[in-house]
């Protein structure tokens, strides 16, 4: 593990490698001068980032939302208090929740709030996403479990913070190992895990090995070596994201499956070229629907 | 962990479905609108089996109308759920529309709205219906004794198959499996009667487990609460026999080839059956009278 001159002499290097190129893009300040901007991994991981940053609906607390807060939160209670103990996700999971001062001020305000109907499909949501961390991370035995709260780095210039979420850490003889869990493989799974080591460097000063990206839905796990030419890139699609994310009306529009659903439908001419193209086609082609046909469930 | 068994047969399953998936991308590569992986679900598996037209039908813009008999299986997933996390139901519609706004489930709530609380349609009994949400919520009471099994539930699972192919599924309920010192089980729950085609999806998820598990899972189940039209509680157990994932891994790359000759232009076979009394196309198929024919004919006897 790096000292702490080393760590900072990291974090400097490439919060300047940042500056360098975001200057070289010449980004004006954000559009609120009072505002700053979170630039985070998820943006990485768009397949469309137009799509990812049009304006969604307002935030509103659920299970999806707090299932990953609470599942980390009670995996890390186990291991620091009961790594003895068997392990029991649904009691762990209940005990946690129960605990709300221990949360993020928003989420233990909600859970105060909740009836037990909404807990139920609450710790559903946040039992699976432990017991699938544990299926992906345990394989070597557990890990050091990372804070709910994502690596992040206020930026000098431009005004903006980056961020990314860490769900595990494993420290080798060879370096550090850090793990990302996702709900499934992506083609955009290469640039969030560069974009996760260069988070972790500007923050923590850390410089990964290699960061896993693990996959609930098929519980594969897949290793990205992290170097100079990963950092390098990093650098340039954290000032792409920037950019867009200061412009929202430069970021590129990628259709596919999401332009059914997608707010921007009626403003973009490539979602539409693609909508037409398959409307026209033979029916075999909704296959390429992301959430596939058939979702009623059975009687 | 697991059952621990049948890595070969695995291993053959998966020959099987890279094989059929690489040959269907060799034959649709190139084609507009064609991203990887594409998405074949269980119910397109079973319902292309069942007619093809049909099934292409359905994948269109096909909106389902919220049916009573759908909703009920809704309703009882959702009360398993609540029986293992937070104990008895206590109230079946209100519970039911707390737990959908936190699972952020807004088609379910949309329904819940439409055929329970604002069902003023002519024939429709809201006391009855109400009386059988009761039932249902009830019986989903079995539950609380799988807690200590380290239950997870809608599971979603969904192998990958050559980067080509992903075959989703969603298990309603499942005791132990990874991540857990437990072998899996799986567990189907379905508010109707017992049928055939339940089995061949409780198949088709001991595949789909088995491809992401790398193990067999112990066994599966279909758990039917019974109550009213539904008949008695029952179970539905299946343990993998050795050739059983084998046997579902050549379904699905059947389904794979079929797939592709419809893709390239072969015009899909109909086949009259029960399954027509939902089809979209039921007024304009001469199928379809065939098949309403025969279920007269079944349900007479």
């Amino acid at each position: 593990m790096p000292s702490s001159p080393e760590r900072a002499e990291v974090m400097q290097h490439w919060l300047g490698a940042i500056s360098a190129e975001a200057s070289e893009r010449g980004f004006g300040p954000p559009p609120d001068p009072d505002d700053r901007p979170r630039v985070d991994a998820h943006l990485a991981s768009a397949l469309c980032p137009a799509q990812r940053l049009a304006p969604g609906e307002e935030f509103r607390d659920s299970a999806r939302v707090w299932a990953r807060s609470i599942g980390l939160e009670a995996l890390r209670r186990h291991a620091a208090g009961r790594a003895d103990a068997p392990r029991d996700p649904v009691a762990e999971v209940t005990d946690v929740m129960g605990e709300s001062t221990a949360h993020a001020p928003g989420l233990g305000m909600w859970l105060d709030q909740i009836d037990r109907a909404e807990s139920a499909a609450v710790a559903a949501a946040a039992v699976s996403w432990m017991v699938d961390a544990l299926a992906l991370a345990a394989r070597h035995g557990e890990p050091l479990w990372h804070s709910p709260t994502a690596r992040m780095r206020d930026l000098p210039s431009p005004r903006v913070r980056v961020s990314a979420r860490v769900d595990a850490v494993r420290e080798t003889t060879s370096g550090t190992h850090l793990l990302v869990v996702a709900p499934r493989p992506q083609g955009t799974d290469a640039r969030l895990a560069r974009r996760v080591a260069l988070v972790s460097a500007v923050a923590n000063g850390e410089v990964p090995l290699q960061v896993h990206i693990g996959h609930r839905e098929t519980l594969t796990r897949h290793s990205h070596p992290i170097g100079g030419a990963e950092f390098d890139r990093a650098v340039s699609e954290v000032a792409d994201d920037i950019g867009w994310k200061l412009e929202p009306s430069s970021a590129p529009r990628v259709p596919g499956a999401g332009c059914r659903w997608c707010p921007l439908a009626d403003d973009c001419p490539e979602g539409t070229a693609h909508l037409v193209a398959t409307r026209g086609a033979p029916a075999p082609l909704w296959l390429v629907d992301e959430r596939g046909p058939g979702h009623s469930p059975g009687p | 962990m697991g059952s621990g068994g049948g890595s070969a047969e695995i291993g053959d399953a998966t020959a099987v479905l890279e094989r059929a998936a690489l040959e269907f991308r060799e034959r649709l590569e190139g084609l507009h609108g064609v991203a990887w992986p594409m998405t074949v679900t269980q119910r397109f598996v079973g319902s292309l089996h069942r007619c093809e037209q049909q099934a292409v039908t359905e994948l269109g813009d096909f909106v389902d109308e919220p049916r009573w008999d759908m909703f009920r299986g809704a309703a009882l997933d959702a009360y398993v759920c609540h029986v293992i996390h937070s104990g008895p139901v206590a109230d079946p519609v209100e519970d039911l529309r707390s737990f959908w706004i936190a699972a952020d489930r807004p088609s379910e709530l949309e329904d819940l709205d439409s055929l329970v609380a604002d069902s003023r349609t002519a024939g429709v009994d809201r006391d009855a219906r109400l009386a059988d949400l009761a039932d249902l919520s009830a019986r989903a009471g079995v539950f609380s004794h799988v807690r200590s099994r380290f239950p997870r539930v809608e599971v979603s699972i969904a192998p990958t198959l050559a980067a080509t192919i992903r075959l989703p599924g969603r298990v309603d309920v499942m005791l132990g499996g990874p991540g857990t010192p437990a072998a899996s089980v799986l567990i189907e729950v379905k508010s109707g009667r017992p049928h055939a085609e339940h089995t061949a999806q409780l198949r088709h998820y001991l595949l789909l487990a088995a491809l992401v598990h790398g193990e067999l899972p112990t066994a599966a189940a279909v758990w039917y609460p019974g109550g009213g039209e539904a008949g008695a509680e029952s179970v539905t157990l299946e343990v993998p026999v050795p050739g059983a994932v084998s046997s579902s891994a050549r379904r699905v790359a059947g389904v794979v080839g079929l797939l592709a000759e419809l893709w390239e232009g072969r015009v899909p076979g109909r086949r009259g059956g029960p399954h027509c009394n939902w089809c979209p196309l039921s007024g304009e198929c001469a199928e379809a009278t065939v098949g309403r024919v025969a279920q007269e004919a079944a349900d007479a006897e």
